[in-house]
């Protein structure tokens, strides 16, 4: 199944808060273009695992490679512009700004703007076309003008991962995309998922299994900090393991 | 979706009308300003407009990036010394300098130390950044009279203002054009700077600098930049006081002025673009007129800023724009009598406080005291002799304190009802 190197590669990588080790010998590897889901029980240690990848700290031991680079202990900037972009479980949007202004920051970037005291941003061209895309393809097209901190916590998320999508990255990292939402919304957010990054690498962490089973085409199991199990959804069904550690209660 | 936009022209083609016809007049109030009033006012006018720029650009760093600094009066007072000392080259002749164009040097010199300072001081946030900007201005404030060729030791320096083009600029006229003109377009300036990507970065950094990094910016890099923008136009407004003041000191230095930029922003509302400007105009002016009738001034003003930050923290500009927003101007009649009640509960409240305040700054100050023949202690204020063992003197500013409190209290319950329900319609209709 695996054609090559994969796009993300963790290797042995482990992670301790003082003298707590969270994260003890994992190994994950992520190909271009499947829809791969990180799932396992509360404090297993997948925050952890994302926020190492995206950059906001650095492994104690192991390595990350990303499209076969180096990528454990480089600052999020530098994560983000190797290609690979993250959504917040926590809703991370800029609350003073609109909603079209907020894909505005998100995109300028791609189009050398980024500290232009030149212009005014809402006049150019390229970055409004961009931002105006995304947009619409998060569905938000009605509530351009409206301060992202005003808009309901559906669409805060819809937002959340439109600013993900917005680097045009080669792998997107998705943090819990439908918590706190209903099952209506959830099922929304799958659907907008399913649209917006057909095509793309996804790394997703979820904790509702209807979701997980429903978008990935591949899973990857974190118990106490390391990967016990990989493969697709039917594999880990199937897999003894995984039953006793974690789908056990779920199963039955 | 046509018919929505239809609707919100209609609705907002008319707010930028009259926006920009407050703007013109504006304007033209302050063009034509200096023929009506008295020298003395003008001069007034020329430092509350140097105010105004301090605050304003002061505040592109608190208001956009959510990071306060303790430190401005550095940028400012760089901004002095190096125009100052650009004055004093043009008064040698050998370089032709146009007095109106020397602001520039004031502009620049903000530049670079916001260059150091930006560097560091943006390492860290919060209460460290402002502690670094704070380090910053006070090793400048202690090291400055000691250099005695670049600040003038204690004495300080002074320069004289050349004359240019027929302009003498010996007249407060004069200075106060030059300094309307580079204000008015330094204020433009940091409008525009707002809607540039960098001043729209400035507002996603201060809404949530993280999530700004994992969208590959380099965070640190952004923050300095902004830092410079405020340090430069900081420096500008310094350039322009040299200008008006003809010398500076290194007391400019002192903590104290960086902390009135503060003061000055946060009454006439921090989270607003014209908020600082108001804020230092009105605190200038107030300061200015009150210099004249008390010693006391700092104690009000020091007591306004806690009050407005404890109960107006939006300032006087963000309650005028929430309160516009939310009041339904048909409804202004029934409002009436509770603005009017907390018209008056200030006027009584303020009135009660001062009189207390100024009171017992007579009783404390010796020639101010009396000892009659009888050995009561009295003194004079507001007309009226006050004896120091009188009941009535006591409970008259009491009375008034507290009648003033419960008409502001009454007033302004009712008004915020008033506001809320207006909220209720709005989201209604």
């Amino acid at each position: 199944m695996i054609a090559g190197e994969p796009l993300l590669e963790l290797r042995n990588v482990h992670k301790s808060f003082g003298q707590v080790e969270i994260i003890c010998g994992a190994n994950l590897s992520v190909c271009a273009g499947e829809r791969h889901g990180l799932i396992g029980p509360n404090g297993a240690g997948k925050s952890t695992l994302f926020n190492m990848i995206s950059g906001l700290f650095g492994p104690s031991r192991g390595e990350i490679k990303f499209t076969g680079t180096r990528i454990d202990g480089l600052t999020p900037e530098r994560i983000n512009r190797l290609g690979l972009g993250r959504s917040f479980q926590i809703t991370s949007v800029f609350p003073r700004l609109s909603a079209l202004e907020n894909l505005r920051i998100a995109v300028m970037p791609r189009f050398g703007v980024r500290s232009s005291v030149l212009c005014r941003l809402s006049r150019h061209k390229g970055v409004n076309a961009r931002a105006e895309e995304l947009l619409h393809a998060v569905r938000l097209g009605v509530r351009r003008e409206v301060p992202a901190g005003e808009l309901p916590y559906s669409e805060q998320r819809a937002l959340e991962i439109a600013l993900a999508l917005a680097s045009d990255p080669s792998l997107i990292l998705l943090d819990e995309p439908t918590s706190g939402m209903s099952r209506e919304e959830a099922v929304h957010v799958v659907e907008l998922i399913r649209q917006v990054a057909a095509e793309r690498t996804l790394l997703i962490v979820e904790h509702d299994m209807d979701v997980v089973f429903q978008l990935c085409d591949r899973l990857s199991v974190l118990v106490d900090g390391k990967v016990i199990a990989s493969g697709g959804p039917e594999d880990i069904r199937a897999n003894s393991a995984v039953r006793e550690a974690y789908l056990g209660s779920l199963a039955a | 979706m046509s018919t929505a936009m239809a609707s919100s022209t209609r609705i907002r083609a008319p707010t930028i009308h009259w926006s920009l016809v407050v703007l013109l007049l504006t304007v033209l109030a302050l063009v034509t300003l200096p023929t009506f009033l008295p020298h003395r006012a003008i001069a007034t006018a020329t430092q509350m407009q140097i105010a105004a720029l301090f605050a304003l650009a002061f505040n592109i760093l608190w208001r956009q990036t959510r990071l306060l600094s303790f430190g401005h009066a550095a940028f400012f007072g760089i901004g002095m010394f190096a125009t100052v000392h650009i004055m004093r080259t043009a008064a040698g002749g050998t370089v032709f300098l146009p007095l109106p164009l020397l602001p520039i040097f004031g502009l620049m010199a903000g530049l670079v130390l916001g260059v150091i300072v930006g560097f560091f001081a943006t390492a860290r946030t919060g209460t460290y950044f402002a502690m670094i900007t704070l380090a910053f201005a006070e090793i400048i404030h202690q090291l400055s009279p000691q250099w005695q060729g670049a600040f003038g030791g204690e004495s300080g320096l002074s320069a004289m203002r050349i004359a240019w083009a027929g302009l003498s600029f010996g007249s407060d006229k004069e200075v106060y054009y030059l300094v309307l003109a580079w204000s008015l377009a330094a204020i433009a300036g940091i409008h525009y700077f707002t809607l540039t990507p960098l001043g729209r970065l400035a507002f996603a950094l201060g809404d949530n600098e993280q999530r700004v990094r994992f969208l590959g910016y380099n965070a640190r890099l952004a923050k300095t930049l902004v830092f410079i923008v405020s340090a430069m136009f900081t420096g500008l407004a310094g350039g322009l006081l040299a200008i008006a003041n003809e010398n500076v000191d290194h007391t400019i230095f002192r903590a104290s002025l960086s902390g009135q930029v503060v003061v000055h922003t946060f009454i006439g509302g921090a989270g607003t673009f014209l908020g600082p400007i108001v804020g230092a105009a009105a605190m200038t002016m107030f300061g200015s007129l009150a210099a004249d009738l008390t010693r006391l001034w700092v104690l009000y003003q020091g007591l306004l800023f806690i009050v407005m930050v404890m109960y107006l923290p939006q300032g006087i500009v963000g309650l005028a724009t929430d309160r516009a927003a939310h009041w339904r101007w048909r409804e202004l009649g029934s409002l009436l009598p509770s603005l009017l009640a907390v018209l008056a509960g200030i006027i009584l409240l303020v009135a009660g406080i001062v009189f207390i305040a100024e009171f017992l700054a007579a009783l404390t100050t010796n020639p101010f005291a009396r000892r009659t023949d009888s050995g009561a202690v009295s003194v004079a204020l507001f007309g009226a002799t006050w004896d120091r063992a009188a009941l009535t003197t006591w409970l008259l500013p009491v009375c008034s304190v507290a009648g003033g409190l419960i008409l502001t209290r009454l007033g302004a319950r009712r008004l915020s009802h008033a506001a809320s329900a207006g909220v209720q319609q709005t989201a209604h209709g």
